[in-house]
């Protein structure tokens, strides 16, 4: 059934949905809440998803009835709404994203770009993926999913990549602070390489550089999170197509990623606001807190690391048996 | 300080649990109990019936003739391929008697068709012995032990039949329930862990068969 939902109203139905959903989970890790509750947030977001995934069948066939726009609007928000809710259910992703913002500076602006953009691309991929080797190179459906599976593996290895470069990043930090001595001469080698530079100040080619590994990290996590398409999207285009509305397939898959981008973007917030209220709190409060910030960046950087090589592992003996 | 200890809670929770693999594909079960003669029970005889998702991932590009609907060769080669990689994982299927798990054999009776534009897939799950269900506790469910398909009864009339049983035979279906702190444990598993506690299990629908005692 297509209903109507007045922009306003829907507006504040996603913010409170954004609010209930990514709470709990956050809650019941601090052991603020029940386990009961938990379980109970747990199957109510899975029933959720299963409500969203089928108003999506019924706005696509209702389109394909000749709804209209009716039936359009219904399957874009419903698309919208089931990538909220499919950001609120844990992932590999939304592991990368926390751990790399909660240990790299960022302003927020820059870490909503970067949840946005790893949504974007989650979309694009399951779109090109499908589409294109469906349209273009002419396979059928059954047979894309081991393009699927080879475009997981590539993200699996990334964010095991990224685990292992944080990991690195914080060794040569500690070397760096037990060493300091080093770490002079390495600086002053770098400027004997600079020459060319040293008619300019310093700083400028170095914050440049920063800026370059900073954009080239943030690429990674893009790619590490967008390389794997979500199965909801690839389902719903596949179904589409049956139907003969790619175009409306697009057209849900652009709304779920709007929608995952949105809850994700939630989460980049707090993260980068978590990393902004720490080093306030921390500055200068002596190797203590150091110490504990790297303890994190290591903690994350192995548990990236563990799952990129579990998950990437896993990939290749445990395929689903029904082929999907 | 409070988005902080938010952000550090989602952190440490999210990276624990990428295998909440919430269902992705809803399947409609229709089960027929078998029994012999003797009135024992020797199998079960299923029928899936996938949804449009799963119908149209499967099914694209089997309309090799053009009539417009799915060449019924090529939908047997499908659940030919289906069953032979369903196999490793007991056709989805944990049969208890007193119990213990019953032992399968292969399946028999395969057919598949569509049913109003969803594909349907049938066959019997045949146990190495029959067993003598009457006074005995008898009990079957039906699941994807990576919870990645949900299988659950059809909302139907009939969703399970008692094929030959003897007088006084009745089932139960009991829907699932549960507990929370296993849903809570299993959804805390990775994604490669895979134990014979799958999560699937913890969201499967059971049904209890009793016959009295002649």
């Amino acid at each position: 059934m297509p209903r109507r939902i007045t922009t306003s109203s829907s507006v504040g139905l996603c913010a409170l949905v954004l609010l209930v959903l990514v709470s709990p989970w956050a809650f019941a890790a601090s052991g603020a809440l029940e386990p009961t509750v938990w379980a109970h947030s747990v199957s109510w977001v899975m029933a959720q998803q299963r409500a969203f995934h089928e108003e999506l069948v019924t706005a696509l066939k209702a389109l394909t009835a000749g709804g209209g726009t009716t039936a359009a609007w219904s399957l874009i928000l419903g698309s919208f709404l089931y990538g909220i809710f499919h950001a609120a259910g844990p992932g590999h992703g939304k592991a990368v994203l926390t751990t790399y913002l909660l240990t790299h500076p960022h302003r927020i602006g820059r870490g909503v770009s970067i949840a946005a953009a790893s949504a974007f691309c989650q979309g694009l991929v399951a779109i090109i993926l499908v589409y294109g080797l469906i349209y273009l190179a002419g396979w059928v459906p059954r047979e894309t999913g081991s393009a699927v599976a080879w475009s997981e593996r590539l993200s699996y290895f990334l964010v095991a990549a990224i685990g292992a470069l944080l990991i690195l990043r914080t060794v040569r930090q500690v070397l760096n602070r037990l060493f300091p001595k080093k770490r002079a001469i390495l600086l002053h080698s770098h400027h004997h390489e600079d020459g060319e530079n040293c008619g300019h100040t310093h700083m400028p080619s170095g914050e440049q550089l920063e800026q370059v590994r900073d954009l080239r990290s943030a690429i990674g996590v893009v790619l590490a999170i967008g390389l794997r398409p979500c199965t909801g999207a690839v389902l719903v285009l596949v179904l589409a197509r049956a139907l003969a509305l790619p175009l409306a397939g697009v057209g849900a898959v652009a709304a779920m990623s709007a929608g995952t981008g949105m809850a994700v973007a939630l989460l980049a917030v707090l993260a980068v606001k978590a990393r902004q209220k720490a080093v306030a709190l921390t500055a200068g409060k002596g190797p203590f807190w150091r110490i504990l910030a790297n303890g994190v960046a290591l903690t994350g950087g192995g548990l990236l690391l563990a799952i990129g090589i579990s998950m990437l592992s896993a990939s290749f003996y445990s395929r689903h048996p029904l082929g999907l | 300080m409070r988005s902080f200890i938010i952000a550090c809670s989602i952190f440490l929770l999210s990276p624990l649990q990428p295998a909440l693999a919430h269902p992705h594909v809803w399947t409609d079960i229709t089960i027929k109990i078998l029994f012999d003669d003797t009135g024992k029970v020797t199998g079960l005889h299923q029928t899936w019936l996938f949804d449009d998702y799963y119908t149209a991932y499967a099914v694209e590009g089997t309309d090799l003739d053009g009539d417009g609907s799915p060449d019924p060769e090529k939908l047997e080669e499908i659940m030919g391929v289906n069953m032979a990689h369903l196999k490793e994982y007991g056709y989805f299927t944990e049969a208890k008697f007193k119990d213990k798990v019953l032992t399968l054999k292969p399946v028999t009776d395969m057919s598949t068709r569509m049913l109003d534009e969803r594909l349907e897939m049938s066959f019997a799950t045949p146990f190495e012995e029959p067993v003598s269900v009457a006074g005995n506790s008898f009990s079957y469910a039906i699941f994807d032990p990576t919870y990645y398909v949900e299988m659950l009864h059809a909302e139907t009339e009939t969703p399970v039949t008692l094929s030959g049983a003897p007088d006084g035979c009745t089932y139960k279906l009991i829907p699932p329930n549960p507990d929370p702190n296993a849903v809570a444990q299993a959804a805390m598993l990775d994604a490669s862990m895979r134990g014979e506690t799958g999560l699937g299990s913890f969201f499967a629908e059971r049904v209890n068969l009793t016959c009295p005692v002649e």
